[in-house]
């Protein structure tokens, strides 16, 4: 969860019942979730406490995020949630450059001083730790039989970085509710100010305690960006027991979209005992050069879901996602969960399969002929810019106490493997693509 | 994979596409219509209901389930309005739409009814009102005739179905 | 232009399906579709923290609901 990476989303909760919630609770834009529903109790609070541990192998990221949710259904059906999520994270993150078969030095980011990568090892950059706090609102009410309507706030702030945003949504009923048109806008503008400042694009990192300037690979203390995201919903219910929606979705970022603690490699092509080694400066230092990205990026997603009640009461819910963008990236998203009811408790299997392409100039390392020519214009080794898959294992618990009060708990794995090109010479003896495994961890209380 | 576009040009396409779909989505309000004809007799699961047997009285006729939510808050409604009008000649009857009666022995439970209920798992009764959402209620005069609808139950719809309650006891019987 | 094609072609093709369908069920038979775990984002507390989680590690993101802006995805 690097700093560039991080995401909020408008959760929320429903707890046992209510309906509206549900609708309502779909995130800040909440086109979500249809209402064909139910029992909302009117006039009460529903609560929802739950925590998140998330543990990457290696001693990599950390994070702990536990969740607040507070919703109140009125008299009128008028739904309103408000959220607290915390969350912190410690550990190390990849920094893009690739291993090598000799120790490696790089600056930290915050030009506090330098951490050591022992030969053969991925580099990583511990120095992350971080602690978050992002609170929303969120409002959703019927304007009559037919619409419904829906708007959010969100912020969230953390030691460096600020997002703020707002969203809105209309939601309009046709042939007696069976089918639902969702419309969603949503604004939001982020702004990051590292320690130690912007990195400017393609630089070379400054080497610490040599004739390098520091200052002089800096760009300007902070940067933003605006993220626009206009959405289209149809919900149908298809009979008693299926309901099936499909989402298509725009999303236009523009602004800073690089990550600020990411470089490269460059790597040594000239024939000899460094071969496919990183090439040196003149201090017979490594070269690094921090990365650089589009300053925009338009996304485009197609989003099915289909859920259906079988007669014991199991649920079965699949989804497919497909995405596209113009950096040259598309996936594949498939979702499969299998909500197995014993008495008042279920358990619930949980599949996920992610597939995805490289960014155009997603590069894991930049060759010296690249980098003598300098016309590079953008690069990233950000592996999550990569080719890449992802498998998600999971099982999930949960007890119903009575209508009001459930219990719940989850375990996931997830697996990610990369793939792509693998070098020449000395490289070709590194491990460029390590496979990254988390282990997921959720409690909830609701009541 | 995607040419590049013009964001300009994206934007104005995506504008008119959800432009086009609103003109589209405004359409339709179904409005309600009554019926001049006295209602005579309704199939009520296994039962009939004669509207002749509730001659000179206003009768609110409501369609409901264990599982819809505003139903929750309309009972208590009808338990207060069927108190307060009764001498007045109000009766309320509930029809429950519920497959499996159990839901609506618990919803019972929960939220005692001091009206008439009757059960109606096929739904033929629903059917034959063309009830159009949940939960749904008629108004029919001392006369027989159905006068009003109601589709759905809040605070606002409240006030204004008891405003058509109030004027229907203050009819007389015509015939 | 190609996927702003297949999208008007998805929204018009939605249009007629919705119009002219038999599809759905009367609204008293919606006993099954009113059940809590029935709900397209049944648990949107977890939903979040997934959206969390694969954000941070993935190129993608949203769909379901709302992704990138108004969440605040960084």
């Amino acid at each position: 969860m690097q700093l560039i990476n991080r995401k909020k989303s408008g959760v929320r909760k429903i707890k046992k019942i209510a309906p509206a919630l549900a609708a309502a609770s779909c995130s800040l834009l909440s086109v979500a979730s249809s209402d064909v529903l139910a029992r909302g109790e009117a006039g009460t609070w529903d609560f929802e406490v739950a925590s998140l541990f998330y543990s990457e192998a290696d001693d990599r990221v950390m994070a702990a995020e536990p969740v607040f949710s507070a919703s109140k259904t009125f008299e009128d059906g008028e739904v309103l949630n408000l959220k607290a999520v915390f969350d912190t994270l410690t550990g190390a993150s990849p920094n893009g450059a690739t291993p090598s078969a000799a120790p490696q030095t790089f600056t930290k980011p915050s030009g506090n001083g330098t951490y050591a990568i022992a030969a053969g090892d991925a580099p990583i950059d511990d120095t992350f730790q971080d602690t978050r706090v992002a609170l929303s609102a969120s409002w959703l009410a019927p304007i009559n039989r037919d619409w419904e309507y829906n708007a959010a706030f969100y912020g969230s702030k953390e030691y460096d970085y600020l997002s703020i945003g707002t969203s809105g949504g209309l939601k309009r009923y046709l042939n007696s509710k069976n089918t639902a048109l969702n419309f969603g806008l949503s604004f939001s503008f982020d702004n990051i100010e590292p320690e130690g400042d912007i990195a400017k694009p393609l630089v070379e990192m400054a080497h610490l305690g040599t004739s390098d300037s520091f200052d002089s690979t800096r760009d300007g203390s902070s940067d933003s960006k605006t993220i626009i995201d206009a959405l289209f919903g149809v919900t149908q219910v298809i009979n008693r027991n299926t309901i099936m929606q499909f989402n298509y979705s725009l999303s236009l970022s523009d602004g800073y979209l690089t990550d600020p603690f990411k470089i490269l490699s460059v790597i040594d092509e000239t024939a000899g005992a460094n071969f496919g080694g990183n090439l040196l400066d003149g201090n017979g230092n490594n070269i690094y050069l921090h990365e650089a990205r589009p300053d925009s990026r338009m996304k485009h997603s197609l989003y099915w879901q289909t859920k259906y009640a079988l007669s014991n009461g199991d649920v079965i819910d699949g989804s497919y996602r497909f995405m596209l963008d113009d950096w040259g990236i598309n996936s594949h998203t498939f979702d499969f969960r299998y909500r197995w009811q014993l008495g008042s408790s279920y358990l619930e299997p949980h599949l996920r399969y992610y597939m995805q392409s490289e960014a155009d100039f997603y590069k894991r390392y930049i060759t010296e002929t690249e980098y003598l020519a300098g016309n590079l214009q953008e690069a990233t080794a950000d592996y999550r810019l990569g080719d890449l898959d992802g498998m998600t294992v999971g099982l999930k618990y949960g007890h119903k106490l009575d209508n009001d009060t459930e219990f719940n708990m989850r375990v996931e794995y997830y697996l990610q493997t990369s793939a792509g090109d693998e070098g020449f010479g000395l490289l070709k003896d590194q491990d460029l693509y390590p496979d990254t495994r988390a282990l997921i961890f959720q409690i909830g209380y609701s009541f | 994979m995607v040419e590049t576009i013009d964001k300009g040009v994206l934007m104005k396409k995506v504008i008119w596409l959800v432009g086009l779909l609103f003109i589209y989505v405004s359409s339709s309000f179904a409005q309600v219509e009554s019926t001049s004809a006295p209602l005579v007799e309704l199939p009520v699961g296994k039962d009939k209901l004669i509207f002749s047997d509730y001659r000179g009285k206003v009768i609110l006729l409501d369609f409901w389930a264990s599982w819809c939510g505003p139903c929750r808050q309309s009972f208590p409604w009808m338990n207060d309005v069927q108190a307060r009008y009764a001498d007045q000649g109000l009766v309320v009857i509930a029809v429950n739409l519920d497959q499996d009666k159990q839901g609506a022995d618990e919803f019972l439970r929960d939220i005692p009814a001091t009206f008439k209920i009757v059960y109606d798992p096929e739904g033929t009764s629903a059917e034959q009102m063309d009830v159009m959402g949940m939960p749904m209620s008629y108004l029919i005069d001392r006369d027989g005739i159905l006068r009003h609808r109601l589709i759905g139950f809040n605070s606002r719809k409240k006030i204004q179905h008891e405003d058509h309650i109030r004027a229907l006891l203050d009819e007389t019987v015509r015939k | 232009m190609r996927f702003l094609r297949l999208a008007f072609v998805i929204v018009l093709g939605s249009i007629v399906l919705s119009a002219c369908s038999e599809l759905g069920v009367k609204p008293w038979e919606r006993d099954v579709l009113a059940r809590p775990e029935m709900q397209l984002i049944h648990d949107p507390v977890e939903a979040g923290l997934d959206d969390h989680i694969y954000f941070s590690k993935e190129a993608s993101s949203g769909g379901r609901g709302f992704g990138g802006g108004g969440c605040g995805c960084n």
